[in-house]
């Protein structure tokens, strides 16, 4: 018995990591670090960069602030510019990594919690590691336009105060959203984190059909928030929905078994 | 003494015997349900080992992927070169996997193509998903700028996620002076594509 179990293990743990881990590519892991500390620490993660390939690479690492707008886009600022910049806290060893073919390198990312720093509010930041540029990388192009392609990482770090521990979302409104030119019509959900955490979360529509019954769900939609800010989630309908539904959001967050869910009655 | 073990032994065996056949046949089904529960303690004294799998997000990009220092070519030979639109699609241009949600932006490195002091502005060209690729998620065709675009958004996690993609200069740049009457020659410019988690 023990070693069917073993084996099924196996089978799954390396279904699990072969795409992941052992890729023949440049990966990095993690892609998010969260920091937390008391105001006057310093405090270090590892980050894993893994060249699974037969080339040679070179990353420039670099920050930049950011922050998220109301529909989910990320937004990048010189470091340092917005409020709740976390940028002047983080340092590496090396502006520049090699990472030649076959190889693990771990990047040490240290942050120095200033002795005045928060302790209520979240600190962001977004590190990049852009791929330089060789002198292989030459365009064969003799006449006309020629665009040269290379590849980043962006790695978030957040700081986030001892203190905050609270995962909340609040569903402020559901509306349906006017018909577009192409006749496309969605349904806009409205969040506000009212929490101290980031708060990863699915937002999920269902559709109930009041007359015929039936039922549409459809594909949740994943977000990550910020405390303190708004989110809106647009889901788009399917083509031609006509008539009278009943609708549910529910909003899953990370870590937390809370669900918040939100009823509308719609017309088509 | 050996005598006197091997008598005892043989005893043993005997009412052993004995009393297996007196069994009644609730006895037996007795005896199979002690064995069954024995069996299935000793299998939960085995899987009680613990195996524990710490699953780290990982973000991954293929070195197949185009933008890996691959190159997006235009020639504009002909008069129907700039009076028509030009697209070059690069498949896999970006072969990613995560195991999260994710996004990609794009930005060009600098405000021109460049070939010595001669220019041509980088908004001659806009980016947009080809729809034979597998990495799904919001996108809308993006004007190449120095600043962080997004080309797709709320991207869902997968393993080797194929971004084909469309490079496209316009009827309308191809016929205006931003490419039309500048001198011959190579004209160049840097654009990275930017993957991370929500």
């Amino acid at each position: 018995m023990y070693k069917y179990l073993n084996f099924a293990l196996t089978f799954i743990f390396l279904q699990l990591f072969t795409p992941f881990g052992f890729a023949q590519g440049v990966s990095m892991s993690p892609t998010r670090l969260f920091f937390t500390g008391k105001p006057g620490e310093v405090v270090s993660q590892n980050v894993v960069m893994h060249n699974g390939s037969e080339n040679d690479y070179i990353f420039n690492i670099n920050l930049k602030d950011w922050k998220r707008e109301e529909d989910g886009t990320k937004v990048y600022f010189e470091p340092g510019i917005l409020k709740q910049s976390s940028s002047a806290w983080i340092s590496t060893l090396e502006t520049n990594i090699n990472l030649p073919a076959k190889s693990t390198q771990e990047v040490l990312v240290t942050m120095r919690i200033p002795a005045d720093a928060s302790t209520v509010e979240i600190s962001n930041s977004m590190l990049f590691f852009t791929q330089i540029g060789k002198q292989k990388d030459e365009l064969k192009l003799d006449k006309g336009i020629g665009i040269i392609a290379l590849f980043e990482f962006g790695l978030h770090v957040y700081y986030t105060p001892p203190e905050s521990k609270t995962i909340s979302l609040d569903i402020i409104s559901i509306e349906t959203l006017p018909k577009q030119a192409d006749n496309s019509q969605a349904v806009a959900i409205r969040l506000f984190n009212d929490g101290t955490v980031v708060n990863d979360a699915s937002v999920e529509l269902e559709l109930t059909n009041t007359i015929s019954g039936e039922e549409i769900k459809l594909m949740p939609i994943n977000i990550s928030m910020m405390p303190g800010t708004h989110q809106t989630i647009t889901h788009r309908l399917p083509e031609h929905l006509k008539g009278k539904y009943s609708g549910v959001v529910i909003v899953k967050m990370a870590g937390s078994n809370d669900l918040r869910v939100g009823e509308k009655d719609f017309e088509f | 003494m050996k005598n006197d073990l091997i008598v005892q032994l043989t005893n043993f065996q005997k009412s052993l015997s004995v009393t297996i056949a007196l069994k009644t046949i609730g006895t037996r089904i007795l005896l199979i349900i002690t064995l069954f529960l024995a069996a299935t303690f000793a299998q939960a004294q085995e899987a009680s080992t613990s195996v524990n799998i710490n699953l780290m997000d990982v973000l991954s990009i293929d070195t197949e992927s185009a933008a890996n220092g691959g190159t997006v070519d235009f020639r504009y030979e002909t008069v129907e070169d700039y009076n028509s639109q030009k697209t070059t699609t690069i498949p896999k241009s970006l072969v990613v996997t995560f195991s999260k949600a994710f996004d990609v932006k794009v930005k060009a490195n600098g405000e021109y193509f460049i070939n010595g002091s001669n220019l041509i502005p980088i908004n001659v060209i806009t980016i947009q998903r080809n729809q034979s690729s597998t990495l799904a998620g919001r996108s809308a065709p993006v004007v190449l700028s120095t600043k962080d675009q997004v080309l797709v958004g709320g991207a869902a996690l997968g393993s080797k996620l194929q971004l084909d993609l469309d490079y496209i200069i316009p009827q309308s740049k191809s016929s205006s002076n931003d490419i039309l009457g500048k001198p011959s020659g190579t004209y160049t410019q840097t654009v990275t594509y930017t993957a991370s988690a929500l």
